[in-house]
C-alpha cells in the first residue's frame, strides 16, 4: 500500500516536472519562432500553466484524488498547448494534435473550481454537467484532429496534418463554426456547474470563494469573446491575457482554500443547528466537512434495512480495511450504528470538534427516526379509524339488505295472504273471524312500519335506491325548513363518502329545523374528488361542535374518512362544509355508473 | 275507459312478494300474463303479449339492487311506451316518486306495505292502466307535513289541498267525493280551482292532474 503510494507520489512529481518543463519550453519556443510578439503576448498562458503544474506537485503532500490531479495537469498542458503548437508547426506534424489539447482546459477548470468549493464530494448534478462539458470538448478536439487542414489558413507555412481523414480544407472550414460553438457551450455548462456548486455551499461569501468566482467569470468572458470573434470571422488573440488572469485567480483561490481548510469549532455550532432542524443529509455532510476542515470528508449513514452504510447519494461506504482507522469516525448510539465519517485528510485530534460532530449526527438520525415513527403511527391511526367506519357502514348495509330480503318480504307476503283469506270469507257468516283477520292485518301493518323505520335508522335507505343527489333530494324534500338542493359535477361517489355526505346533510338540516330559526336552507353538493357538501342557512347562528353530540359526531365521521368539516357561524346564519376524499372507483368494481 | 279486466305483467325478484302480488291481482280481477324475476326479462315479455294494460315493477331488482325498476320505466318512456307502470318500493322516497312521475303519465309509486290491502293495489293498477297517476299516501303525507312556505301550494285552501292529496293517491273525482262526503260537482269545482291556481290550464284533463301531483311533489323546490 505505502509502496504504491510512494510510486504514485513519484509519478505525480515526474509528471509535474514534465508539465513545468513543457510550459517553460513552450514560452521560449514561441518567443524564438515569433520574435515579433511581445513578452505579454507570449508568456501569460505558459506561466499560468507552469503554476498549475507546480500546484499539482505541491498537492502530493496531501492526498488528492486522481481526478483532481488530472484536472490540474490538463490545465497545465492545455495552457501551454497553443504556444507549443504554433512554435512547432514547421517542425513536427503533431502540432495540430497538440493544439487541440487547448480546449480541454475548460471542463478541467470547472472541476478545479468545484473541488475548491465543495471538496471532492460534489453533487451528482454538477458532476454530470462537468462530464457533459468534457464530452463536448473532447469530441470537438477529436474532430479537430481528424479534419484540421492547415490549408484553411492560406498564409500558414506549416506542415500538413497526417491524421486528417478529409480531403482538402472544405470539411474543416465547414466544421469550424460547430467546433467553436461546442467550446462556447462547454464554457456555459462549466459556469453553470460552478454556479450551482457555489450556491449550495454553506458560507459562500468568503474571500476565496469570491476570488474564484470572479476569476472564473473573467476567464469565461475571455473565452466567449474569443469564440464569438472566431464565429464572426475576425479571430483575436487579445483574450489570452484575460484567460491567464482568470485562471491565475482560480488557482490562487484553490491554493488558499486548500490551506485554509482547518477544523473549526465555530462550524460545529452550525452543524448542531442543522441537525436539530432536520436538514437534508447533503447539507449535513457539507457542514461536517467544514467542521472537520476537510471538504472531501464523506458521511455514510447506517441503513437498517440494507444493513450497510451509504452516503446521501446512495453510494456505499468504502470497506473498513481500505481506509486507515485514523481517518474514520464511527458514530454509534446505544451500540447501534448511526453513521461513519470518512475523512480524506485525517481527522482532527480536538475532541471539542469530534464529539459534537458525532452528537450532531446522532441527533439528526434520532430526529428522523422519531419523525418517521410518528408519521407511521399517525397513518395507522387514520387508517384504522377509516376502516372502522367502513366496516360499520358495510355491516349496516348488510343488515338492511337482510331485512329487505327476509323479514320485510315475509311480513308483506303474509299480509297478502291475510288479505286473500279475508276476501274469501263472508263477514255475515263469521263476523268474529273477519274482525280477527282485520286486526291481524293492522298489526302486521304496524310491524312493517316499525321495521321500515328501523331499516331507515340502520342505513340511509334513500342511498340504497339511488344516487347521492337523489338521497339528498329526499332530505331536502322532507326538511321542515324549506331547503333547496344544488348539484354540481357528475362524478361517481364512493359508498363511504356518499353515506357520510348524507349523514352530514341530514344532521345539518335537522339542526337548522331545531335550533337555527331559519327561513331557508341551501344544500350544495359538488360531485368530484374531493366530494364537497355545504349546508347554509339564514338563521341566527350559534352552532358549536363542542356542545351537543350531533356536530361532534359529524366531525369524527368526516375525519375518519380523511375529510374535513368546517363550521362557520354568525348572526347571518351557519354554514357547514364537508370535504370528503372520493377516489375514482375502479370501473369494474361498480356495476352501475 | 275503465278496463274491466286489466292485463298485467309483473316483475319482482322476491318470490314471496311476486306470488302474493300475483294472487291479489287475480283475486282483484286482473289477468296476470307473466311473473318475471328480473327487469331484463321485461322487454321481451312486453313484445310477446298483446294489449298489456299495466306493468307492476319492483324498484329494487338484480343486478345492483338499487333502482332497476325506475331505470326500466325511464327507458320505456324514452322509447315512447304509453303503458301504465306501477312501481313498488319498500321505502317512501319523495325523490323516487318525483323521478317516477317525471317520466310521464300513467305512472304509480306505491309502498309494498299496501299489498296488505289488496284493494289499494288493484285500484292503483287500474288507475295507471287508464293513464292515471298514483302516489303512495305516505309520500303524499310526507310532502304535506314538510313546510310549504315557499311553494305555490300556499295559494290553495285547506280543502283544495285535501283534494290534491287524494288526486295524488290516484283517486278520480267520484272517488274523492265519496271519501270527503261531498257532491261530485263540488269536487269538480275544487279540482278546477286548484288546477287554475297552480297555473295548469292549457292541457288535457289527465295531463293536468299529473302536473298537479308533480307540483305537490316539487312543492319544496318552487
Amino acid at each position: 500500500m505505502s509502496a504504491w503510494k510512494r510510486v504514485r507520489t513519484r509519478l505525480v512529481l515526474a509528471l509535474a516536472g514534465l508539465a513545468l518543463l513543457a510550459a517553460v519550453a513552450a514560452g521560449f519556443l514561441l518567443a524564438a519562432s515569433a520574435p515579433y510578439l511581445s513578452a505579454l503576448e507570449v508568456w501569460p498562458l505558459p506561466l499560468v500553466g507552469a503554476a498549475y503544474a507546480a500546484t499539482a506537485a505541491y498537492l502530493t503532500t496531501t492526498r488528492p484524488r486522481a481526478a483532481h490531479l488530472t484536472a490540474l495537469f490538463v490545465i497545465s498542458v492545455g495552457l501551454s498547448a497553443p504556444a507549443l503548437s504554433v512554435s512547432l508547426a514547421q517542425d513536427t506534424a503533431l502540432w495540430v494534435t497538440v493544439g487541440a489539447l487547448a480546449g480541454l482546459v475548460v471542463p478541467a477548470v470547472g472541476w478545479v473550481c468545484v473541488v475548491t468549493l465543495r471538496g471532492d464530494a460534489s453533487d451528482a448534478l454538477e458532476r454530470w454537467l462537468l462530464l457533459l462539458g468534457s464530452a463536448l470538448v473532447v469530441g470537438a478536439a477529436v474532430v479537430q484532429v481528424l479534419v484540421a487542414d492547415p490549408a484553411a489558413w492560406g498564409w500558414c507555412r506549416c506542415l500538413g496534418n497526417p491524421l486528417a481523414v478529409s480531403d482538402g480544407p472544405g470539411a474543416y472550414v465547414g466544421l469550424r463554426p460547430w467546433l467553436t460553438s461546442a467550446h462556447l457551450a462547454a464554457v456555459g455548462i462549466v459556469v453553470l456547474a460552478v454556479g450551482l456548486s457555489w450556491w449550495s455551499r454553506p458560507g459562500r461569501h468568503g474571500i476565496p470563494e469570491l476570488v474564484l468566482l470572479v476569476g472564473l467569470l473573467v476567464a469565461a468572458a475571455s473565452w466567449v469573446t474569443e469564440d464569438l470573434a472566431q464565429l464572426a470571422g475576425t479571430p483575436t488573440d487579445d483574450a489570452a491575457l484575460g484567460v491567464a488572469i482568470g485562471l491565475a485567480s482560480i488557482l490562487a483561490a484553490h491554493v488558499l482554500g486548500l490551506s485554509r481548510r482547518r477544523p473549526s469549532r465555530a462550524h460545529v455550532a452550525d452543524l448542531l443547528l442543522a441537525a436539530r432542524e432536520r436538514s437534508e443529509p447533503a447539507r449535513i455532510r457539507e457542514l461536517v466537512a467544514r467542521a472537520l476542515g476537510d471538504p472531501g470528508a464523506a458521511v455514510y449513514w447506517w441503513d437498517d434495512d440494507a444493513a450497510s452504510y451509504a452516503d446521501h447519494l446512495g453510494r456505499p461506504a468504502p470497506p473498513a480495511p481500505s481506509v486507515p482507522a485514523e481517518r474514520v469516525l464511527e458514530v454509534e448510539s446505544d451500540h447501534r450504528p448511526i453513521a461513519r465519517v470518512v475523512s480524506e485528510r485525517g481527522l482532527p485530534e480536538d475532541p471539542g470538534i469530534l464529539e459534537p460532530v458525532a452528537e450532531a449526527l446522532r441527533l439528526s438520525t434520532e430526529n428522523r427516526l422519531l419523525q418517521e415513527e410518528l408519521a407511521a403511527t399517525l397513518t395507522q391511526v387514520r387508517e384504522s379509524r377509516s376502516r372502522i367506519v367502513q366496516a360499520s357502514d358495510e355491516a349496516r348495509r348488510r343488515i338492511e339488505r337482510n331485512l329487505h330480503d327476509g323479514a320485510q318480504q315475509l311480513l308483506i307476503s303474509t299480509g297478502a295472504k291475510l288479505n286473500l283469506a279475508s276476501s274469501q270469507i263472508d263477514p255475515t257468516v263469521d263476523p268474529g273471524l273477519a274482525d280477527a283477520l282485520t286486526a291481524a292485518s293492522d298489526e302486521l301493518g304496524r310491524a312493517l312500519d316499525e321495521l321500515r323505520t328501523l331499516a331507515h335508522g340502520i342505513t340511509p335507505t334513500a342511498l340504497v335506491h339511488g344516487t347521492l343527489p337523489d338521497a339528498l333530494e329526499d332530505l331536502a324534500l322532507r326538511s321542515p325548513v324549506p331547503a333547496t338542493l344544488q348539484v354540481e359535477g357528475s362524478a361517481d361517489v364512493a359508498p363511504e363518502a356518499a353515506a357520510t355526505a348524507y349523514f352530514v346533510v341530514g344532521e345539518c338540516l335537522a339542526n337548522v329545523a331545531k335550533h337555527a330559526d331559519a327561513s331557508t336552507a341551501l344544500v350544495h353538493v359538488a360531485l368530484a374528488d374531493p366530494l364537497r357538501v355545504t349546508v347554509r342557512d339564514d338563521g341566527h347562528g350559534g352552532a358549536d361542535p363542542s356542545t351537543g353530540s350531533g356536530l361532534k359526531g359529524l366531525v369524527d365521521r368526516v375525519e375518519a374518512l380523511g375529510g374535513k368539516l368546517e363550521i362557520t357561524t354568525g348572526s347571518t346564519g351557519t354554514t357547514v362544509g364537508a370535504r370528503l376524499p372520493n377516489p375514482t372507483p375502479n370501473p369494474t368494481a361498480r356495476a352501475r355508473s | 275507459m275503465t278496463v274491466a279486466r286489466p292485463r298485467v305483467l309483473l316483475a319482482d325478484d322476491a318470490v314471496l312478494i311476486r306470488e302474493g302480488v300475483a294472487q291479489l291481482l287475480r283475486a282483484g280481477g286482473c289477468e296476470v300474463l307473466a311473473s318475471l324475476e328480473d327487469a331484463d326479462e321485461v322487454p321481451s315479455a312486453l313484445a310477446s303479449f298483446d294489449d298489456i294494460d299495466a306493468l307492476v315493477l319492483d324498484i329494487r331488482m338484480p343486478p345492483t339492487h338499487t333502482d332497476e325498476g325506475l331505470v326500466l320505466l325511464e327507458r320505456l318512456r324514452a322509447d315512447g311506451a304509453q303503458i301504465g307502470v306501477l312501481l313498488l318500493s319498500m321505502y317512501a322516497s319523495p325523490s323516487l316518486a318525483l323521478r317516477a312521475l317525471s317520466a310521464g303519465g300513467a305512472t304509480g309509486y306505491l309502498l309494498k306495505d299496501r299489498i296488505r290491502d289488496g284493494g289499494t293495489l288493484v285500484d292503483a293498477v287500474r288507475t295507471v292502466s287508464r293513464g292515471g297517476t298514483v302516489v303512495d299516501p305516505e309520500v303524499v303525507a310526507l310532502m304535506l307535513e314538510a313546510s310549504t312556505a315557499t311553494s305555490r301550494l300556499d295559494a290553495l285552501s285547506s280543502r283544495e289541498r285535501e283534494v290534491l292529496s287524494l288526486m295524488a293517491e290516484g283517486r278520480s273525482n267520484v272517488g274523492i267525493a265519496k271519501q270527503l262526503h261531498l257532491a261530485v260537482k263540488t269536487v269538480d269545482s275544487h279540482v278546477d280551482h286548484l288546477l287554475t291556481k297552480l297555473h295548469l290550464e292549457a292541457s288535457t284533463d289527465e295531463h293536468r292532474r299529473v302536473l298537479a301531483v308533480l307540483e305537490l311533489l316539487r312543492a319544496r323546490e318552487a
